[in-house]
């Protein structure tokens, strides 16, 4: 049975790969989608997970969220994921509509509704989750577990210590980390073991003009961000390991310890994971990614996305050398 | 030749920078000062001047403050030993300190010396904040501080994300990288990989020498406590690193930085390390050590310290098993 998953995300170029990937896994059901004020703001993040479920031939349900962090200000970052989120690329508007019901209550809903089974992913900042947890502890605690893109350990993004979830929205992180389900913390340090190379996003082209094409296309402003910034070759999926690991938990390596958000000063929004345990006597939240199984990682994204073209993808792959 | 004022707090780590430092040429080191860190003042003052004795060199100690300058004072004998060295509670040395407090000599000694001297700061940072806080015009012809202290990708020692030295008194380590005197990093990212092994002990437990017995028995509870607590084979020889770097530069690859303090919260005392500037305009504050070689730091380390053993010596690091020094 494929494990059921509602996804929490706020594309973004990369939110955009990811949905893409868990909705065509087949170790996944994704029950609904909820938006969120992140990479872009939240009528953007909104009209782009419907036009992705679209462009994924699926019907599955999109739930508008919070439009503004719990306490910071509004900060966009237009400049990775282009003014529209995906890359300034232009994509018809999807013909499904955003449901009714808010994004909080979607999750209070299902979390009521449920026996533990479904799996939360949380792909951009964490302000409906920590809302829903505010408004309805019991129903969220229902959940089997929250898998959650953000923080680092020993690396930021946004700040030298802070990555870019976390930080739009401190408060919220802090209280889903004090909040009693288990977490799966994919940071920086584990998502920046993986990159999405020119190579790649051309492979991408070659055995697939429509799919392919189009996320190679979305990507292009990631590309010259990172080359510009961090003088990276190609794009970091870093949402997609949330996904890939709901998919397929071995692909990761965890230290099991205390993670503890701060929400002020120089440090705010950076995730404290207490992997070398110097503070033994503090509650232990967090399965925090270690190490991660890269070329098994490569192989989830490429075969889920173009799952009719494995030879070519093997070929590609010796091409690589591996 | 350098002229150096070494600011310390021994601490075993800083008894080995101290001997291997007035066994080196290239520097001059005008004088020791001592602040509370490792272990409390009084006791560090002690073992400084033991530390001089067993080198049998000349140099005047100062004993410098007490506390950190706002949080409470957090000493380290868990890691350093009751008495700071091992817990060997040797007898007391010959030597006295010098009346004139730490943060006089440093000042003064900057004054007659203007833009020539290199402080050399290997414990908390609260000697040289107070200094720069009593007159930042003289401090202002600081040549450079060489430091111990902080962290920047790999992780703290006293919390997941600070270092012990600006983790004891991050508001003088916050004055002290916002002082505008040059800085060099010396770090947990590069330290770590300085262990002092069983098999390197031995080596040095073989030479049979007075200060060949003094090295190794403050050494052996270090050893223990690291075994306990981070499961290393051998021990962490932060300080003596940041000697072998003013000694030999090529021993580290640095990195430019924009580096702050941490003061509040539960992040307290850690290092925020921006390279290159990228998040403040490109300005830099601090030279970060991010790589080293430490078969290169033990060979300079063990030759200054026993320079009559060349053969032993050589035999005993190219038999050592020598791992990667860093990423960059």
């Amino acid at each position: 049975m494929p494990k059921k998953v509602v996804i929490d995300c706020d594309p973004g170029v990369d939110d955009a790969l990811a949905i893409l990937l868990a909705i065509f896994s087949k170790e996944l059901d994704v029950l609904g989608i909820t938006t969120v004020n992140g990479n872009v703001g939240i009528d953007l993040t909104t009209e782009n997970a419907l036009k992705i479920v679209e462009k994924a031939g699926s019907s599955i349900p999109v739930y508008r969220g919070m439009k503004k962090p719990l306490k910071k200000p509004l900060y966009s970052s237009g400049d990775v994921h282009g003014q529209n989120g995906l890359g300034g690329i232009t994509v018809p508007k999807s013909k499904q509509n955003v449901e009714p019901i808010s994004a909080t209550d979607y999750l209070i809903q299902t979390g009521r509704a449920s026996e533990g089974e479904i799996t939360l992913i949380t792909l951009g900042p964490l302000t409906n989750i920590a809302v829903a947890i505010q408004k309805d502890p019991e129903a969220m605690s229902n959940y089997k577990e929250i898998i959650s893109m953000g923080g680092g350990v020993g690396v930021g993004n946004i700040t030298p210590v802070a990555e870019f979830n976390y930080w739009v929205d401190p408060e919220a992180a802090k209280i889903v980390f004090n909040f009693d389900l288990p977490i799966t913390m994919l940071g920086l340090n584990a998502t920046h073991q993986t990159v999405l190379t020119p190579n790649d996003f051309h492979f991408m082209r070659l055995v697939d003009s429509e799919l392919g094409e189009f996320l190679a296309q979305i990507h292009t402003t990631c590309i010259n961000a990172y080359w510009e910034f961090d003088q990276l070759m190609g794009c970091v999926p870093h949402d997609s390991l949330a996904v890939a690991v709901a998919a397929d938990p071995s692909l990761v390596e965890t230290v099991y310890c205390n993670v503890e958000i701060a929400t002020d000063g120089l440090t705010r929004g950076q995730s404290v994971a207490d992997v070398i345990n110097a503070w033994e006597e503090k509650r232990k939240n967090s399965h925090v990614g270690i190490t991660v199984d890269s070329e098994r990682f490569r192989d989830f994204i490429f075969l889920t996305l173009f799952s009719d073209h494995k030879d070519e993808y093997d070929t590609y792959k010796r091409f690589l050398g591996n | 030749m350098e002229r150096i004022i070494m600011d310390v707090d021994p601490g075993i780590d800083d008894s080995l920078a101290i001997i291997f430092a007035l066994f080196s040429p290239e520097l001059m080191i005008e004088g020791l000062t001592v602040v509370s860190g490792n272990i409390e003042v009084e006791q560090a003052t002690i073992n400084a001047l033991k530390a001089v004795e067993m080198s049998g060199k000349e140099v005047k100690v100062y004993k410098g403050e007490a506390l950190p300058l706002e949080k409470n004072y957090i000493d380290a004998t868990d890691t350093h030993g009751e008495d700071g060295i091992g817990g060997n509670f040797f007898t007391k040395p010959n030597l006295n300190y010098e009346s004139k407090h730490a943060i006089d000599f440093i000042l003064s000694k900057i004054s007659t010396h203007p833009n020539e001297i290199t402080i050399l700061a290997l414990g908390p940072l609260t000697n040289i904040a107070k200094a720069i806080q009593k007159d930042p015009e003289t401090m202002r012809k600081v040549k450079r501080i060489v430091l111990m202290g902080g962290s920047a990708l790999f992780h703290g020692n006293c919390s997941p994300v600070a270092e012990y030295n600006f983790w004891v008194d991050p508001h003088a380590a916050k004055i002290v990288f916002a002082s505008e005197i040059e800085i060099m990093m010396v770090g947990l990212d590069v330290t770590h990989h300085i262990i002092f092994t069983p098999h390197l002990r031995e080596i040095v437990r073989q030479l049979k020498t007075p200060l060949s017995n003094y090295i190794y028995d403050i050494t052996q509870f270090y050893v223990d406590f690291h075994w306990k607590q981070e499961r290393t084979i051998g021990c962490v020889i932060n300080d003596p690193l940041a000697v072998g770097v003013l000694i030999d530069p090529d021993l580290v690859q640095t990195v430019p930085a924009f580096v702050d303090i941490e003061t509040d919260g539960i992040a307290i005392g850690q290092s925020v390390v921006d390279f290159y500037g990228k998040r403040n305009h490109g300005k830099c504050n601090t030279q970060v050590c991010m790589q080293v070689n430490p078969k290169a730091f033990f060979q300079l380390f063990l030759h200054r310290l026993f320079p009559d053993f060349q053969k032993q010596l050589e035999i005993g690091i190219h038999k050592h098993h020598w791992a990667e020094g860093g990423r960059k």
